[in-house]
């Protein structure tokens, strides 16, 4: 099953450029190890190795016929055939079917399986925060215990060997409602249809919010917290 | 389904509002009775809160925390007192003439039976109860104050495609406090679907259709058990809005019910059919979390086509004040 799949994303062939605003930057191999750096454009092709680089305020969206990457502001992001790196910044993927991809950082690793749309956002300490938005399957750290994909849970990901660090539920309407990643594009997320859902039974779920939010994490042992307002735990 | 919609998903279920028929002449009709089987609509309580939201790539993260229990329970308390100007829904009879101020108290408990999440779904069972006192403030006919309960177990199936699917089955009785005995026992089956739209940010629109079987026990002014005479299928669409400004919300409703009586003769409900229109406007203000207050008025009218049909048609008006408490936990 697993060749299987890892197969299907083999398939899914070059990644094509759907959408930009601002500038980005292509860094594609010229050969002898090489680099050009190139304007994204619309319809620009990346070839597994390319690495692209975004701006401030700039987006990008690309995409095969395995998934959707959309691309944040200030990033840097590689893919190769089943592995996706962000070395800064932040990024959205969408799985079009279950897959088999593995997700780096600076330091980071993790293994994932199954259908799912999720933001990926790096930090600091070289990890990550896996931000499933929908969907189903695993995350898989080099070291420790896999955990299922859950809906609205962020888990840290950290160091190298990769382990799960800390995981906490956010809330996904004012993810949504403040993600670029998310609004700020034309077209509208395939699976906005089940992220949708995903807030509907997260709503039904939810006992209370805590009046911080979460920030970067500068190392393994922290993780900043942004307090806000007044205690009022239960809405 | 857009985002704004995730404010009033699902819940609002089954209202089987005007029900039944005319039991008796001398008696309340139950056709009219708001009878409230069904849970609260649990992902409105909270919705205010949302912290505002600033834009980032990633999107702001901010924590929460879950029920950790499977079962949740809802609970409340509504009290509402209402001028009406036919409370007994009927026309050209004495008792039509009537025009009363009524005040109605209703308790009611529920609970949520935990969720199973599907790729496309997710599908919440609830059971609850309620008990509602009517008293007739007014015109002397404080023997006509009865006392209504309900119980209702049903399932509730939010799509991803926006549409939120439901099955239940509810009970329902009427106990006249003068007689010390029911007057009105139903069980009421029924399946509905409804979907929200978003007009705008402030506005929405809210579609609901549902149809169902009121398999009933009435008696007439004799106390005799007329076992099917109310017996009835029918069809329910509507249609409202839900302006929101704030701790403010207004909704106007229409809605139209279409009943067939199933009991053939001699029963005088045979061959019946009813098309009953009602508009309805409530401007509710949250004052906290677990309280509001409404004003509320509507006016129905309904057509009655059989071959008995005297004094069935009506026309009615009503306007008042309402108060809600309500808990989750």
């Amino acid at each position: 099953m697993g060749a299987f799949l890892f197969a299907q994303v083999q398939e899914g062939g070059n990644l094509t450029c759907k959408y930009t605003i601002g500038s980005s930057w292509l860094f594609t191999e010229i050969g002898e190890g090489g680099k050009k750096p190139v304007l994204l454009e619309e319809n620009s092709t990346l070839k597994p190795g390319d690495s692209l680089h975004t701006k401030e305020q700039s987006l990008c969206e690309i995409e095969n016929k395995c998934f959707h990457l959309r691309i944040g502001s200030n990033s840097i992001v590689e893919t190769d055939i089943n592995t996706i790196t962000i070395t800064r910044g932040s990024t959205l993927l969408y799985l079009k079917n279950p897959a088999e991809i593995t997700i780096k950082s600076k330091l980071s690793t993790l293994f994932t399986k199954g259908e799912y749309t999720a933001i990926i956002d790096s930090t600091s300490n070289g990890g990550f925060k896996f931000i499933p938005l929908e969907g189903k399957g695993e995350i898989i750290p080099e070291q420790g215990e896999a955990k299922n994909i859950y809906r609205g849970r962020l888990t840290m990901v950290l160091g190298s060997p990769s382990k799960l660090g800390n995981a906490y539920d956010i809330d996904l309407l004012l993810l949504l409602k403040s993600s670029r990643l998310i609004n700020s594009f034309p077209t509208p997320l395939p699976s906005m249809k089940r992220i949708s859902l995903s807030i509907y039974a997260q709503q039904l779920r939810m006992k209370g919010k805590y009046n911080a939010l979460i920030g970067d994490a500068p190392t393994d042992d922290n993780l900043q917290m942004w307090a806000f307002g007044e205690d009022d735990n239960k809405e | 389904m857009n985002i704004k919609k995730l404010q009033i998903l699902a819940l609002l279920a089954i209202s089987p509002t005007i029900s039944f028929a005319q039991a008796d002449r001398d008696k309340v009709d139950p056709t009219t009775l708001d009878r409230g089987n069904q849970p609260p609509s649990s992902v409105t309580s909270g919705s205010r809160s949302s912290a505002s939201a600033k834009a980032s790539d990633a999107g702001a993260q901010r924590p929460i925390f879950l029920k950790t229990q499977e079962i949740s329970t809802f609970g409340g308390f509504d009290s509402k007192i209402y001028y009406d100007d036919n409370p007994f829904r009927t026309s050209g009879t004495v008792i039509s003439q009537y025009k009363d101020a009524i005040w109605s108290n209703t308790a009611y408990l529920g609970a949520g039976l935990g969720q199973v999440e599907l790729t496309d779904a997710v599908i919440t069972p609830y059971v609850g109860a309620s008990l509602t006192d009517t008293e007739y403030m007014a015109s002397g006919l404080d023997f006509l104050d009865y006392r209504s309960t309900n119980a209702y177990i049903m399932a509730n199936i939010q799509h991803s495609n926006g549409w939120a699917y439901r099955v239940g089955v509810s009970y329902s009785s009427d106990y006249n406090d003068a007689l010390k005995h029911e007057t009105y026992s139903e069980f009421y089956p029924n399946l509905g679907v409804m979907k929200v739209y978003s007009h705008t940010d402030n506005i929405l629109g809210i579609f609901n259709v549902s149809v169902g079987y009121h398999e009933s026990t009435s008696f007439n002014s004799l106390d005799v058990t007329r076992e099917d005479d109310l017996d009835n299928f029918d069809i329910i669409a509507s249609y409202g809005l839900k302006f929101s400004y704030s701790n403010l919300s207004i909704s106007p409703t229409y809605a139209a019910v279409f009943k067939s009586y199933t009991e053939g003769a001699p029963s005088s409900n045979n061959d019946r059919e009813d098309l009953i229109h009602s508009l309805n406007v409530r401007v509710e203000y949250a004052i906290t979390n677990y309280a509001d207050v409404s004003l509320f008025g509507g006016y129905s009218k309904r057509d009655t086509k059989n071959n008995f049909a005297s004094g069935y048609d009506f026309v009615s008006g009503t306007i008042g004040l309402a108060l809600g408490v309500n808990f989750n936990f």
